[in-house]
């Protein structure tokens, strides 16, 4: 039973969730509900690859806005230091 | 490379000792010139009914877990077992479970190749960084355990903070990275699929994933018994997961 609410949470939200994007290739990384409650911001039904949350850099000086982008992990291909 | 690696073959399971004797048959038939050490994790008399000359115990409640992931399921007995195994001529570690299926005789050599191409230690299947992210068990190990300390206390990298994740099977290392990883000890359990990858990068090994493709045929969940056959014949070199194949109820 709580293997099929969860499937069905997930079609849900893989067809209705907003647009996750990768601000850095624009690629599309999935879908989720983003919402902020109880002084969190909460990400549901997400299932591409692990995110990383930064604040988006801004080219004017603005004190009354800013805003948080989504970017994949980069690849893990580090040189031997053997 | 080599003409031929020596690899030291090490299938962990915990079937039936009949279904353990196909596994290794099956084995031994496609790679007659390696060895193959079974680990056991079931219970000590199916253990003591398997007839194989190569063939350790696991007792540890790190590895018999229910819930692997909320329990942290660690291998680190598994490999420390699989220690009194390697010698010297070794070439090679090839670590997997039960039903990660080798698709036929040059399975090994093929993983050999990619691991020749990528120059690394370890190679292995769906590698990702997780560190800073949403993974699930990267922010579960920073509430329950000590893993950045941990991993800031042996690393030799410049960056002491990179986590990687791996599956736990099919992981091909060399003989040295393999004895040096199993040798750390944790102080508070974490999850195996974190802990090798990590730990080897921590120690200056290189790390690197076998690719897309070979990743498309190893999943982490459901059952390819029945695909198992037709992703061979598409070119998969090892299948998982493959769970009713020594049963019989393919």
């Amino acid at each position: 039973m709580k293997n099929r609410l969860n499937k069905i949470g997930y079609l849900i939200i893989s067809r209705l969730g907003q647009k996750i994007i990768d601000n850095k290739t624009g690629e599309k990384l999935g879908r989720a509900l983003v919402f902020y409650w109880g002084g969190q911001l909460h990400i549901i039904g997400y299932t591409g690859k692990p995110l990383v949350v930064r604040w988006a850099k801004s080219d004017k000086l603005r004190y009354w806005h800013s805003s948080l982008i989504f970017r994949a992990q980069e690849e893990a291909d580090f040189e031997r230091t053997k | 490379m080599k003409e031929q690696n020596k690899i030291l073959c090490c299938v962990l399971t915990h079937q039936l000792p009949n279904e353990v004797m196909q596994m290794s048959a099956y084995w031994t038939k496609l790679f007659p010139e390696q060895e193959l050490v079974i680990l056991y994790g079931g219970k000590k008399s199916n253990y003591d009914l398997i007839e194989w000359p190569l063939k350790s115990y696991i007792n540890d409640p790190g590895l018999k877990t229910k819930d692997h992931q909320r329990e942290r399921q660690t291998y680190w007995q598994v490999y420390s077992n699989i220690t009194q195994f390697v010698r010297p001529d070794h070439d090679l570690v090839f670590f997997t479970e039960f039903d990660q299926i080798p698709s036929g005789e040059d399975s090994l050599l093929r993983l050999c190749q990619i691991k020749e191409q990528e120059d690394s230690d370890i190679l292995c299947y769906n590698l990702m960084r997780v560190d800073d992210t949403n993974h699930p068990h990267y922010i579960y190990h920073l509430a329950q355990t000590d893993l950045l300390v941990q991993i800031r206390a042996i690393s030799m990298r410049s960056d002491p903070s990179v986590v990687l994740t791996c599956s736990g099977f099919g992981h091909l290392w060399s003989r040295e990275a393999f004895m040096k990883v199993a040798s750390v000890e944790y102080t508070s359990r974490i999850y195996l699929e974190l802990w090798f990858p990590t730990v080897a990068h921590h120690l200056g090994y290189r790390v690197r994933d076998v690719g897309n493709i070979e990743n498309s045929y190893n999943l982490t969940s459901g059952d390819m018994t029945k695909d198992r056959k037709r992703m061979s014949a598409e070119g998969a070199i090892f299948v998982h997961p493959v769970k009713f194949l020594w049963s019989g109820d393919e």
